[in-house]
């Protein structure tokens, strides 16, 4: 049953697991939920041009996914009607910014001190009152550009030279905003006899596209994508990201959203990796470097929904709890309510903070002063709601391997 | 004593239309039907409007009869039928040969058979075969069986005239030759009583030979079961018919979000013989998915099957042999006056076999008032400021289908409740979006006496789930207002549950079992709907 | 390529027992689930049996062993093994702050939402039927707009099996969720995730105060909480200083989210490797034992090798037993063979609710005493894979009322038999 692709919505037998387990749910009653806005709307939608009113609840955080024991792809099925919104409606000023970070951030980049710039303006911004008008959450920090892009610091990084390649694909938040992340992460690499490449023609992966309604964009990022990602894979290579949410566009919802429209993209998945998932591989075949340095600490790890939603476990606290004084636990806590550009919207503020206040408080009440977390928006939403530096986990291994 | 001038036996598409026809003309009628409406033939065929294409080739009366029809019922039933059209589709099992027959006998009855190309035919809809040799599109249409008795039941009742459900006829009397009366039992209390009248009109379909006997006559009516699949999905917008000598299981039909593929025939004893077989549901799939290869990947949501009733002077002809044309028998000539039977027929026509028998009911009466069913629609259009109004209230993708179900006097009956009690926009059966006041307003109805009922009025639990939320939620809301007097819930969530799983039984695999693992773990596991309870009294 | 000790298919009632107790004897186990397991279906109550044969109630299990037939898992397991398993369970529920009660020797009745009685084994105390005989007046809560419980309906019914002589009275507690109008609907869970929070027990309190007298039975929708705790349970009982009941109902069932967050953090707890999403399509079986099982993944396959494992992945609902036909019955991952009705030809009775058992609800894997698979010569399968819960041939779950039961039973042998290595005997 489960290699019906074919018209999966006709799968669910309405057993109501999705709704126990969406965090939009749980936070507002003005979200119809999944089952009812998913598979059982998509019954009715011959009936009548219409849209539903409370779509623009789903975050596409995939809970209702995970809980699903039939397949059906609810959370997917949300961003198509969603797109198909978007076909006859056009996008606000602040979707358009809110779509396309990549776009956004070649503007700031290609200017000089633009990253400064843009910064500081977003910090005055905030209490002017003009992020607010916008449309964007004022109650939040916006994500700060680096003043230096990891494609552009990766060119000056001497790798030792190997046969093991692996490519990197960095995505916007490790190039434009925390490109240290991805210089970490070559490192590790490296640690373990894997020289690093990067493809400087990968485009943004389209995660905030497609949650924003620009079906049709992401499609191009996709082929685009695909295209490259086919030409490494032909040459043996397989392709790492450490970005949640990159992968999981990557290894399935391309396969979701655009079946049968885009060649090469079952076969590509196969090589695509979350970059602790390959680690754990290599542990698993006795091929990790485990000289791993002390690192004393407490840490508390926070794994992202799109990471859940994977099928792989947790495979960053599985590599941390090899690391020599690393004390972590894991949260367990569920979505942290950011859910990549939805927390950043303002009329979603509030209900992401609702969502995640079950992480900030066990958070606060453990009294670690660092949460690792493999999400980048993640990341964004911890620190903010509750206080606490955040680390991508692949840090706390680079940080040990140099020991 | 109850009286009516005339009295129409069966609440099928014939009886609803003649009761229809003669209220419009003024004549003093009583429909009675001895469960709901449709309960019979009406409601279990596959809902196709036929162009004629169909017959063009056997049986060229009946396919001009149909495309005349056909014209009227869009004309006058834009509320039930969805103008689909259809394709014909010759497969390479078909015989090339017939294709030419077929192109012939379509023109000659003017039906409007134009010839496409394949591919876009594949196009116009992706799931069709692309073994398609010939595809031609014809004006099919889909309609709807409750809605339109229920529809021609309103118009009906604008003009006087009356239905009783669940009222069985047990005996017609009569004195001196005569009909006086009828004496009827109620279903629910069983009691017997009379009802004086001038004229019956048996039009009880399969059951015609038993309402004749009431009569102490015969009419040979052979009930001939037909078994049909529906799917839980719209897998073809248009009618699919297979480009050959009509056979069984030749047609998909589109209805709302569901799609059915049918028909057998088999001879049977009874018409209530109504359970379907998964020997017959194998049979269709098989020829079913010529025409949609991939057609066992989609989920079956349930199999019915109804008895065509056909009509033979002989009592021995049997199956696809016996006529599928009708007859007017007017009894008189077996020494009763007053008593007139309909057999046979076919949906598409009732209109027409409905006109010709009030044309002799009201030369009898001397009444020479002319037939407007033809003309005038069922229901009107929904005014755009109701409309309008309803997508204020009603969930989204849930006003056309409703608005079309209710009517525009329901309709607003419906909006009022939600805007008096927005509550009430809370949705019974999420699978269908059937809102709490449509409901109430189906359950308050005098003709609504169970949840089956209901049901029929509004399309709860016929969706995805079969009832396994909407039984509860429906039971509860009806017992919380007790919208319907003196009901033992508990049996009637078990009849409501029975109903829906008698379909489902002969196609328990896939999805559907799954369905089903639910529905007992629910009403059986956790609610112990019938298991043995201690008796706390004792 | 790493071996862990124990893997469990499976993430239901079965697949949690099964990891834990295995934990619990100092195995590295790792658990694939797929979806949440049927918890907010089959509710949080452990159903031990209740009709063996017919609709006619039986004695509790320890008295009705007789009436099992050689085919149900519990006749495999014993009486003692049932036992065992039980004890288990009120344990680790006690070790959970979140006490079970109840025992193989008597049934506990308690209300459902259509009004019936339904007798299980261990139950929280949030479910009590036995105020319902004892206590003259009985309050029914209502909560304005919740669609998904109608007190009158229970009332109607509850009133023919308690008599005429109580009062019954039904309240209605408004829990003000306007923002409910044109969007979701109201369903228990909304409610009882209400109670969970302060405002909300204190506002329904408050309320309820206004509208019952003490010392009476109040019935309410299974509503008082969504955690593993009887916080709503105590405060209100309390404050109100009457008995309360909880009844069974539609799904989302609350009490089954506290039940499956009760074993969720009791496996966290003894270091119970949890895998979400992770479908097993398939077995790598080398002579008779299985080195690995396969998880489809999302884009790719991945491996996970162990020396054990436990099937623990349900029945037609999660797809642990395929149905493509009639009688045509697939177990996915190892191929077990399959065992249908015996006795019984047909795959399906007429009847939804019919006077015996279904026959395609008893199909499903034959196991011995251990608990491992059997072909139908009788021979064992595989010897280090373990068979549990709803997969397991030879009873009707929705018929007997022993769904939970056999799940818990078979989990916790199977988590004996890994530990002792048991090797098969006839």
């Amino acid at each position: 049953m489960a290699d019906q692709k074919i018209n999966l919505p006709d799968c669910c037998i309405a057993c109501t697991a999705c709704i126990t387990a969406c965090p939009v749910t749980a936070a507002t009653q003005k979200f119809r939920g999944p089952k009812l806005v998913g598979p059982a709307q998509s019954r009715l939608h011959f009936a009548e041009n219409d849209t539903e009113a409370s779509l623009d609840y789903c975050s596409n955080c995939k809970n209702c996914e995970i809980a699903c024991p039939s397949g059906v792809p609810i959370s997917t099925l949300n961003m198509l009607a969603r797109a198909k919104y978007y076909e006859t409606h056009s996008h606000s000023q602040r979707d358009e910014m809110m779509g396309h970070p990549e776009k956004m951030a070649k503007l700031i980049t290609k200017l000089p001190f633009g990253a400064f710039f843009a910064n500081t303006g977003m910090e005055i911004g905030r209490p002017m009152g003009i992020i607010k008008a916008m449309g964007m959450a004022d109650q939040r920090p916006l994500p700060k550009y680096a003043s230096e892009t990891f494609l552009s610091m990766f060119k000056n990084k001497k790798q030792p030279a190997s046969d093991k390649k692996i490519v990197f694909f960095p995505g916007c938040v490790i190039n434009y905003n925390e490109p240290q992340i991805g210089l970490d992460f070559v490192d590790v690499m490296n640690k373990n006899g894997y020289q690093v490449l990067v493809d400087e023609d990968f485009v943004c992966c389209g995660s905030p596209l497609i949650t924003t309604g620009y079906l049709a964009e992401a499609k191009e990022n996709a082929k685009k994508n695909t295209s490259l990602i086919k030409k490494w894979v032909d040459k043996g290579y397989p392709v790492l990201t450490v970005c949640t949410s990159c992968s999981l566009m990557l290894k399935q919802e391309y396969q979701e959203l655009f079946e049968d429209e885009i060649p090469h993209m079952e076969k590509n998945a196969k090589h695509i990796f979350d970059a602790a998932e390959f680690l754990e591989f290599l542990y698993e075949k006795g091929e990790l470097n485990e000289n791993f340095g002390e690192v004393k600490h407490k840490f508390m790890y926070h794994a992202p929904c799109h990471l859940r939603a994977q099928g792989i476990g947790l495979p960053a606290l599985e590599l941390l709890s090899l690391v020599p004084g690393v004390e972590v636990t894991d949260a367990g806590a569920g979505c942290c309510g950011i859910s990549g550009n939805y927390g950043y919207k303002a009329e979603n503020y509030d209900r992401s903070m609702k969502i995640g206040k079950t992480l900030f408080d066990i958070i606060k009440s453990s009294k670690v002063d660092a949460v690792l977390t493999d999400c980048g928006t993640c990341r964004a939403q911890i620190a903010h709601g509750s206080n606490t530096e955040t680390m991508h986990p692949i840090s706390i291994l680079a940080k040990s391997y140099k020991k | 004593m109850e009286k009516a001038t005339v009295v129409i036996i069966g609440g099928g598409a014939t009886g609803v239309g003649i009761l229809r026809d003669l209220a419009m003309r003024g004549v003093d009628a009583l429909l009675l039907e001895m469960r709901d409406l449709v309960h019979g033939t009406s409601s279990r065929y596959h809902g196709l409007l036929h162009s004629g294409a169909r017959y063009a080739v056997k049986d060229s009366d009946a396919g001009r009869e149909c495309i005349e029809e056909n014209m009227i019922l869009r004309k006058i039933g834009r509320h039930c039928v969805e103008a689909t059209e259809g394709f014909f589709v010759r497969l390479p099992e078909d015989d090339p040969a017939y294709e030419q027959e077929w192109v012939e006998a379509c023109k000659a009855i003017n039906l409007p058979a134009i010839q496409i190309d394949p591919a876009e035919a594949w196009h116009l809809e992706p799931n069709l075969t692309h073994r398609a040799q010939s595809v031609y599109r014809v004006p099919d249409a889909a309609i709807d069986g409750f809605r339109m008795a229920w529809q021609n039941v309103d118009s009906a009742k604008k003009y006087g005239g009356r239905v009783k459900t669940y009222t069985e006829v047990v005996k017609i009397n009569s004195v001196n030759g005569q009909v006086i009366s009828v004496t009827v039992r109620d279903f629910f209390t069983k009691q017997e009583y009379d009802i004086e009248c001038e004229f019956v009109v048996n039009a009880a379909g399969p059951w015609a030979g038993k309402v004749a006997g009431c009569a102490d006559l015969m009419v040979n009516v052979q009930p001939d079961r037909g078994t049909l699949i529906a799917f839980n999905h719209r897998l073809t917008n248009r009618v699919i018919n297979r480009l050959h000598k009509s056979s069984d299981g030749d047609i998909f039909v589109p209805h709302g979000s569901i799609t059915i593929l049918g028909t057998t025939s088999a001879a049977v004893q009874s018409p209530e013989d109504t359970q379907p077989l998964t020997s017959e549901v194998e049979y269709l799939l098989r020829i079913g998915e010529l025409t949609f290869e991939n057609l066992r990947n989609f989920r079956i949501l349930r199999a019915f099957c109804g008895a065509r009733p056909l009509y033979s002077a002989d009592p021995n002809a049997k199956g696809r042999g016996a006529s599928r044309g009708f007859i007017v028998l007017d009894h008189e000539y077996d020494g009763l006056k007053g008593f007139v039977s309909i057999c046979g027929g076919k949906f598409t026509t009732y209109r027409m076999m409905a006109e010709q028998l009030t044309d002799l009911v009201c030369k009898k009466l001397h009444n020479d008032k002319p037939c407007c069913t033809a003309i005038e629609p069922l229901v009107e259009d929904i005014s755009p400021q109701v409309l309008a109004k309803a997508r204020q209230y009603f969930p989204n993708f849930g006003v056309n289908l409703a608005a079309s179900r209710l009517g525009e006097d329901r309709l607003k009956e419906v909006i009022d409740r939600i805007a008096e009690n927005p509550v009430k926009s809370e949705l019974v059966c999420e699978c269908e979006n059937v809102t709490m006041a449509e409901v109430e307003v189906a359950a308050e109805a005098p003709t609504s006496y169970t949840l089956g009922d209901i049901r029929r009025k509004t399309r709860m639990g016929m969706g995805t789930c079969q009832g396994a939320f909407c039984t509860f939620r429906g039971m509860g809301m009806v017992a919380q207002s007790e919208l319907i007097k003196d009901q033992d819930t508990l049996q009637e969530m078990k009849d409501f549950l029975q109903a829906r799983y008698k379909g489902i039984s002969p196609v328990l695999w896939g999805s559907t079992i799954r369905e089903v693992e639910l529905m007992r773990g629910i009403y059986d596991g956790v609610l112990n709907l019938d298991g043995e309870i201690f008796d706390e009294k004792n | 390529m790493k071996k862990t000790d124990m893997i469990v298919i499976g993430g239901g009632v079965s697949g949690m027992i099964s990891a834990i107790a295995a934990a619990k004897r100092g195995k590295k186990v790792t658990l694939l689930r797929y979806g949440l397991g049927a918890f907010e279906i089959g509710g949080g109550l452990i159903d031990i049996m209740a009709y063996p044969q017919d609709r006619k109630v039986c004695s509790a299990i320890k008295y009705s062993m007789d009436k099992i037939g050689e085919e149900h898992p519990y006749h495999k397991l014993g009486l003692s093994a049932v036992e065992e398993a039980i004890k288990f369970f009120l344990e680790l529920s006690k070790e959970e702050n979140f006490a079970y009660e109840g025992s193989t020797e008597k049934l506990h009745w308690v209300p459902t939402a259509v009004g019936t009685m339904k007798p299980t084994g261990l139950y929280t105390k949030t479910f009590n039927g036995q105020i319902l005989k004892d206590l003259d007046t009985i309050y029914l809560v209502d909560f304005k707009g919740l669609k998904d419980y109608y007190a009158k309906l229970t009332e109607k019914n509850l009133r023919k099996i308690f008599g005429e002589d109580k009062v019954y009275k039904v309240v209605t507690v408004d829990p003000h969720m306007e923002d409910a109008v044109g969007g979701r609907d109201i369903m228990i869970m909304d409610i009882a995730r209400w109670l969970d929070t302060a405002e909300g027990l204190a506002e329904c309190s408050k309320q309820l105060k206004q509208l019952v007298k003490a010392n009476a039975a109040i019935v309410f929708p299974q509503v008082l909480g969504t955690k593993p705790d009887y916080t709503v349970y105590e405060t209100l009982k309390a404050q109100l200083q009457c008995e309360l009941t909880e009844t069974l109902s539609i799904p989302p069932s609350a009490a089954g989210m506290r039940l499956s967050e009760m074993l969720h953090n009791c496996a966290r707890k003894y270091g119970v490797k949890i895998i979400e999403n992770a479908k097993v399509i398939d077995s790598i079986i080398k002579e008779g034992v299985c080195e690995a099982v396969v998880v489809s993944g999302v884009g790719k396959e991945h491996t996970y090798y162990a020396e054990q494992f436990v099937l623990a992945t349900g029945g037609f609902y999660g797809s642990g037993l395929e149905v493509l036909g009639v009688k045509k019955i697939k177990e996915p991952i190892f191929d077990l063979p399959i065992t249908l009705a015996t006795n019984m030809d047909k795959w399906e009775n007429l009847e939804f609710f019919s006077e015996k058992k279904q026959p395609f609800a008893m199909a499903g894997i034959q196991v011995d005493h251990t608990m491992r698979p059997m072909n139908h010569n009788g021979d064992q399968v595989l010897n280090n894979v373990f068979v549990v819960g709803r997969n397991l041939s030879g009873y009707d779950f929705c018929f007997e009322k022993s769904g939970n039961g056999v799940a818990l039973a078979s989990a916790y042998q199977a988590a004996a038999s890994s530990v002792l290595g048991v090797e098969q005997n006839g």
